[in-house]
């Protein structure tokens, strides 16, 4: 009979851990049985000559560590023999499974739930681009030239990038309406509708960084390649005056962009040049800068012309 | 003639031999088996705890014992021991291995190989 354990001596205390090295299932059966067997030879040995007692404890130590290895062995052996079996269909592609599962599960979630269609917030910025989207349609339907739409297009973009909260009275309007834009038609001459169905003009002469001399003298705008479908390229003139309204530098600013799958298009990369050799590097490094992290939030933003 | 030969029983290890053999004689429980196992083997085998149970587990798989239901009076011994007898299977076995070793003591007797006969030796 196992002894209370409170009166166990220094070495079955000993003999109690080291049955923990048995495997589990081997100690679930048979731990209550090794220890009383120890303590059964751990009482009887109390009568025997002191050189003797230590013989057999020892012994009884040395032997249930060898039956410990020697269970792991046999556990080892089994599991071994248990592999060679031919596996079930499950159990040999159960990875393959449950990550095709996952697929199909999120698949059919996107799908049934929309759930890619993500129409969070979208800053001041997404907004101007989405209006301007929005006047290309309204500028088609109403055979407005393209050259004014898409220097509406570029001119938001721009102030949007550059004025942010600044300019209160742009918003998300389209505004622009410079002379110097032509129309197929000819029939809007410094007056332009905006999303919202106004009329707003603007001074022509402005500056997105400076708020002096800015404005865009000619757009040409390629709704879609011929030799690349699915493609388009918006090229804007602007000029600009880094050193002032007398030191006009032109520079050439090209939107691509790509019609996604759903039909919008998208902007996919901005190209910012100097056209006279007059280059000012933060002006151009900011606008690329800017437009390419905007073009790379757009291509991973589905919510990009929804018009939130 | 046709002859057929049916395979020799693997020999028992010597644990399982003789915790089978002391079974034979009535029902005991871990502790006894280990003490009149030594006194069997006349000292030779004395088992320790690990193997005790490691031998009786596999004879408990292989089914040549089993654990005995009836257990003593509760006032003589503890009834959390746990008693164990031989099966048919097991008698069967140890049979087996007893025929195995009585052939050889025969064999090794009649060459007078035993410990104890005179060797009549061949070398001139």
């Amino acid at each position: 009979m196992p002894a209370p354990i409170q009166s166990l001596t220094r070495l079955q205390r000993l003999y109690r851990q080291l049955v923990v090295f048995y495997p589990t299932a081997f100690r679930r059966q048979y731990e209550s049985l090794l220890v009383q067997l120890f303590d059964d030879m751990y009482r009887d040995g109390q009568s025997s000559p002191p050189s003797q007692r230590r013989r057999a404890l020892a012994h009884a130590f040395t032997d249930t560590l060898q039956g410990a290895l020697r269970e792991h062995y046999q556990q080892l052996i089994r599991k071994g023999a248990m592999n060679t079996q031919p596996q079930s269909f499950w159990a040999r592609h159960r990875l393959a499974l449950i990550i095709t599962g996952g697929v199909i599960v999120i698949g059919l979630a996107s799908l049934l739930t929309n759930l890619w269609d993500y129409n969070g917030p979208v800053n001041r910025l997404e907004r101007v681009i989405a209006d301007g989207q929005r006047i290309e349609q309204l500028a088609d339907s109403n055979n407005t030239g393209w050259d004014n739409v898409a220097a509406n297009f570029v001119a938001d973009y721009i102030q949007a990038k550059y004025y942010g909260n600044k300019r209160t009275d742009v918003g998300y309007r389209s505004i622009h309406a410079a002379q110097t834009h032509t129309t197929k038609d000819g029939t809007m001459p410094g007056l332009e509708q905006n999303t919202h169905g106004q009329y707003s003009s603007m001074a022509p002469n402005f500056d997105p960084l400076t708020c002096s001399t800015q404005a865009p003298i000619s757009v040409r705008y390629i709704r879609e390649s011929d030799f690349a479908p699915g493609f388009a390229s918006m090229i804007a003139d602007f000029r600009y005056a880094p050193n002032g309204p007398d030191n006009l530098v032109r520079y050439q600013l090209m939107l691509n962009q790509e019609r996604s799958r759903n039909g919008d298009w998208q902007i996919i990369g901005v190209d910012c040049l100097s056209l006279e050799g007059q280059d000012h590097p933060p002006f151009t490094q900011a606008v690329e800068a800017t437009a390419n992290e905007q073009a790379y939030d757009h291509r991973n933003d589905r919510s990009f012309g929804t018009g939130n | 003639m046709k002859t057929t030969t049916s395979p020799l029983p693997s020999p028992l290890t010597p644990a399982s031999f003789y915790i089978l053999l002391a079974l034979a004689m009535h029902e005991q429980h871990g502790y006894g088996i280990m003490k009149q196992t030594e006194l069997d083997s006349s000292g030779a085998l004395r088992l320790g705890p690990g193997t005790l149970y490691g031998t009786i587990k596999r004879l408990l798989e292989q089914a040549w014992i089993e654990e005995a239901d009836e257990r003593p009076d509760p006032a003589l011994d503890d009834q959390r021991r746990r008693y164990y007898r031989i099966t048919a299977a097991g008698r069967q076995a140890l049979n087996l291995e007893l025929e195995r070793l009585d052939r050889a003591v025969t064999l090794a007797r009649k060459h007078h190989l035993l410990p104890g006969h005179k060797f009549e030796s061949t070398l001139a």
